[in-house]
């Protein structure tokens, strides 16, 4: 029998005091502001999870059988799984649900994404009676502070929206593969590839720009330069948004870079907004993660709009270690 | 994992003398490659630290080397997550079919068993020109494998075609070429103070 890579080797007494140093911090603060704990169900009936994930995160999902009943998935999200029980407590809102959680999901390793099978995230969600930008500005600001809590050094927090790179692939209306191929070269950050598509798909001025917004370093008067051609593609109303929630976050938490990364999003199919992440020195990958996702709960039958991010505690309890 | 020092990941072999040049090229100073180190201070707050191609990503990935100059056929077989920022513009070459003289591609015909030491790259094309195919992985000398009866064909490196010519082989067909390119760790890619790269 082979060894299967990315297994859990568990954590010991100086790793669990970390964690849970790094839980107390989190849920103090995501309780005082008012986001209540939860926690989502480990196993879904497979359809039910396969509904309430990207289908990135589906192929990822680890299944069993249980004498044999029906597939269960394994909990490989957890906004899933929030997003499975609001839907079945709540046909409509008359306010914002805010629910916060911690613990472990199971992901499939693959070559590009090698993190391991196991890993421990905490997170909050803002669930919205309707779809809109209802908290979009509340769930920066809390991601901000957390980033804070979390006391990692020189930390950078980015800014990204779907609705400055989004339209513009809708526009090029590629086929599948080559809209595939896109958000990953986009992802990428390779112009190369990008250069390569175009050639194979079609090149356009909304592949140009796309082209030029790949490497900005996160400075919002490098993306200022390109406004002629974002006011022309008709995405500089979204631009500016950014722009105001970037300053407003740079005002409001002078310890923190922010930056502006309009392309560096994985799963363009399954955010519909504002997308924030965050990285720390010494950290290979991204600390946080999460945006705006307004489509998941209308494919759950709810009119719901959804605003979410992620700790990744696995990774942060690895850096330091 | 917090370094002083910042870290790029060089591979080993052909691409080594022109990353090096290109290194001097930018202002770093050329490490002694002779000696079996294989961490070598190269100025300006970086060193180069000397590896087989197909484990650059890997580092980089992980984030124990910052950046790696490393083929495309790596990138494109392995599919690393790591930013691409750019091809450098050395390291030419291309990655082929080849096979025994003479030899007829008769695509839709008996599963054609190729040998390779890339069998995403070679079932994504070889499937895209029409052969069904049967990969046989290799990690080295797949020239060998026709001669021998393991495999009809070879999807392999090719640069001048001296190896393939002097092992009874022919290429048939260029599947993509290849050149080397400069990769980040995604995290350590925002951290980097000075862009010499884009200059």
């Amino acid at each position: 029998m082979s060894a299967v890579e990315g297994l859990n080797p568990g954590l010991w007494f100086e790793e669990t005091a970390s964690l849970r140093a790094l839980e107390l911090r989190l849920l103090g603060l995501w309780g005082g502001r008012g986001f209540a704990e939860v926690v989502p169900p480990f196993l879904l009936p497979e359809t039910d999870a396969l509904a309430a994930s990207s289908e990135a995160l589906s192929s990822r999902t680890l299944k069993v059988q249980v004498n044999g009943g029906g597939p269960l998935a394994l909990r490989s999200d957890f906004t899933a799984g929030v997003a499975w029980m609001v839907s079945r407590r709540y046909r409509s809102l008359n306010a914002a649900l805010r629910v916060c959680y911690s613990g472990a999901v199971l992901r499939r390793p693959t070559p590009d994404r090698p993190e391991r099978l196991e890993t421990l995230q905490g997170g909050c969600e803002r669930v919205s009676p309707a779809a809109g930008l209802e908290g979009d500005e509340e769930m920066l600001r809390l991601a901000a502070e957390s980033l804070l809590a979390l006391e990692v050094k020189g930390p950078v927090l980015e800014l990204g929206h779907w609705g400055l790179v989004g339209p513009l692939m809708d526009r090029m209306a590629w086929p599948a593969e080559g809209r595939a191929a896109l958000e990953s070269a986009l992802n990428r950050k390779s112009s190369s590839a990008l250069a390569a598509l175009g050639g194979r798909f079609g090149q356009s001025p909304e592949l140009a720009l796309l082209g030029d917004l790949l490497h900005l370093g996160g400075r919002p008067e490098a993306v200022d330069a390109l406004a002629p051609r974002l006011r022309a593609a008709g995405v500089m109303a979204v631009w500016a948004q950014i722009r105001e929630f970037g300053g407003l976050l740079g005002r409001e938490f002078p310890g923190l870079a922010v930056r502006l990364e309009p392309t560096d999003v994985r799963h363009w199919s399954y955010y519909t907004g504002l997308t924030v992440k965050a990285f720390a020195p010494g950290h290979p990958f991204a600390v946080l993660s999460g945006g705006r996702y307004d489509g998941l709960y209308p494919a759950l039958g709810r009119p719901f709009g959804a605003f979410g991010f992620a700790v990744h505690l696995g990774r942060l309890l690895e850096g330091e270690s | 994992m917090s370094r002083h020092v910042a870290r790029i990941a060089l591979t080993k072999g052909r691409l080594l003398e022109p990353a090096l040049a290109w290194l001097e090229g930018l202002g770093f100073v050329r490490p002694d490659v002779e000696g079996r180190a294989l961490s070598l201070p190269i100025g300006r707050g970086w060193e180069a630290v000397l590896l087989k191609g197909s484990d650059v990503p890997v580092f980089v990935q992980n984030g124990a080397a910052d950046l790696g100059v490393v083929g495309s056929d790596v990138l494109e077989e392995d599919g690393p997550d790591v930013y691409d920022l750019r091809p450098l513009g050395f390291g030419a070459c291309r990655l082929s079919l080849a096979a025994p003289s003479p030899w007829e591609a008769k695509p839709g015909a008996a599963a054609l068993r190729v040998a390779t030491k890339f069998p995403r790259l070679a079932e994504e094309h070889l499937r895209g020109l029409g052969f069904m195919i049967r990969i046989i992985r290799l990690s080295s000398s797949a020239e060998l494998a026709p001669q021998l009866g393991l495999s009809d064909v070879i999807v392999d490196i090719v640069d001048s075609g001296r190896t393939l010519r002097e092992n009874g082989l022919r290429e048939v067909q260029v599947l993509c070429p290849i050149q080397a390119h400069l990769v980040a760790n995604r995290g350590a890619y925002r951290f980097i103070k000075e862009r010499w790269w884009e200059g």
